[in-house]
């Protein structure tokens, strides 16, 4: 999901650093101060998640549970998400420092996305109604991350339209995989601690 | 994975020639040099901007040849699928039908790109280290919350990482060869475990912190002064940056 180093024009890099600026501002002056620990320990949590490995036959995926986080931590998603990416950059070498804002915006635009359009059913919806959206979330995190990603190899190299495509395509099982883990999770922490759902962000 | 957790998050994982500079300028030259390679797409403007940051590379090997060559095969793990699917689906004409001309090039110039933005942003910026990285975003005016959040998350995700491995350990004994959707809600049961556990312990930690003094320390900046050797620094960056510019534009 992420895109390296070398791949993006100094354009796209530029607008990618701005609107990750934008979303960013706009996510920490949303954020609740004193939960600020728990929004770094949610991150934490995602962050070791995204590593861990399940094998799903015939192959084994990461989950990247952008929908997950984006539900979890709705507009603190932005400085979350860029935070991890940036220790992912700076731990695996995953992605790259200067292409962090527009990993950031495809990421956290993705999971915030995920949290306005189903956030309200997963938290107050019935079991149903709340696995459905759930399901939703995870598949269109995945979706829309692969999305802007594709979005933004066009913007920087039309000649690379049918890779963006292409790239998009492969997303699709692994968005299934992913609605089907956050729905799973959704499912766990409601039954066992829905307080955990609740979004970290002054109201 | 634990080990380059525990190396970078807990410490400066590789000592490099740059270590007497000020953090921010090694954050700028660094950022200086990989925006002037990502603005070139020929080859004699890669190859005058190669040599600064392969400098950069060299003058860090001493101090941690092992940090840095495992980073740069990190880095260079992705070139199969590079090279594989940009000659596929890249526009242009093809060569026997199958393989784009302008695809081949595309790659060469991504991978080429890749390697130097990767081995000056390393050298200078990750073999700092979090807790350095985080006093340079301060010392350049990024918010308190972002760099509490960063220094946060580089503290937790070390702690979290020995719980979620002995939960991965347990799914793995309890169900050897585990696949398809349990396996899935498993590891989705484990991630709600670990929240649910990281929840309580971020309420302790933020009325630990609030007792403390508010910020937890996290709001003071590491001291240090700016110098003239920063200035030469960032001055030979720029001077660099464009001369590879240059290049490129009469030359490539």
């Amino acid at each position: 999901m992420h895109i390296s180093e070398g791949f993006l024009s100094p354009a796209a890099l530029a607008a990618g650093a701005v609107a990750a600026g934008a979303g960013i501002a706009w996510g920490l002056s949303r954020m609740d101060p004193d939960r600020i620990v728990r929004v770094a320990m949610a991150s934490s949590v995602f962050f070791l998640a995204s590593l861990v490995n399940v094998r799903i036959p015939p192959g084994s995926t990461h989950l990247s549970l952008v929908g997950a986080m984006g539900l979890l931590l709705g507009w603190a998603s932005f400085p979350a998400i860029f935070t991890a990416l940036l220790l992912q950059a700076a731990l695996f070498q995953f992605g790259g420092f200067l292409v962090l804002g527009a990993n950031t915006t495809s990421m956290a635009g993705a999971a915030v996305l995920s949290y306005l359009l189903f956030g309200k059913a997963v938290r107050e919806g019935s079991a149903r109604v709340s696995r459905a959206a759930s399901f939703a979330a995870g598949f269109l995190g995945v979706v829309s991350a692969a999305a802007f990603v594709a979005m933004w190899l066009v913007i920087s190299d039309a000649g690379m339209a049918r890779a963006a495509g292409a790239l998009f395509a492969i997303h699709m099982p692994i968005a299934a995989v992913e609605g089907v883990a956050t729905m799973f999770m959704t499912e766990y922490l409601k039954k066992v601690c829905p307080d955990v759902l609740a979004v970290p962000q002054a109201r | 994975m634990m080990a380059s957790l525990s190396e970078v998050c807990g410490m400066q994982p590789c000592r490099s020639g740059f270590d007497g500079l000020d953090p921010r300028c090694r954050v700028l030259c660094a950022l200086i040099a990989a925006m002037s390679v990502s603005a070139v797409y020929d080859l004699r403007g890669l190859a005058a901007g190669s040599v600064l940051p392969l400098a950069a590379l060299c003058a860090c090997w001493r101090g941690g040849a092992a940090y840095l060559r495992r980073a740069m095969l990190n880095v260079n793990r992705m070139l199969v699928l590079i090279w594989i699917f940009l000659p596929l689906a890249y526009a242009g004409d093809r060569a026997w039908g199958i393989v784009s001309i302008d695809g081949l090039r595309a790659a060469l110039v991504i991978t080429w790109k890749l390697n130097i933005v990767s081995a000056v942003m390393i050298s200078m910026v990750a073999s700092m280290g979090i807790p350095a990285l985080g006093g340079a975003l301060g010392r350049l005016g990024f918010p308190l919350r972002l760099r509490m959040l960063l220094l946060l998350m580089a503290r937790y995700t070390l702690l979290l990482s020995g719980r979620m491995a002995t939960l991965c350990r347990a799914i793995h004994l309890r169900s050897p060869g585990i696949s398809g959707a349990l396996s899935c809600r498993a590891h989705a049961s484990m991630v709600g475990t670990t929240l649910i556990h990281s929840s309580d312990r971020a309420e302790r930690a933020s009325l630990a912190m609030s007792l403390r003094g508010g910020e937890g320390g996290f709001s003071r900046v590491p001291s240090g002064r700016w110098k003239g050797k920063d200035s030469l620094a960032c001055s030979v960056f720029l001077a660099n940056a464009v001369f590879v510019i240059a290049v490129s534009r009469f030359w490539g």
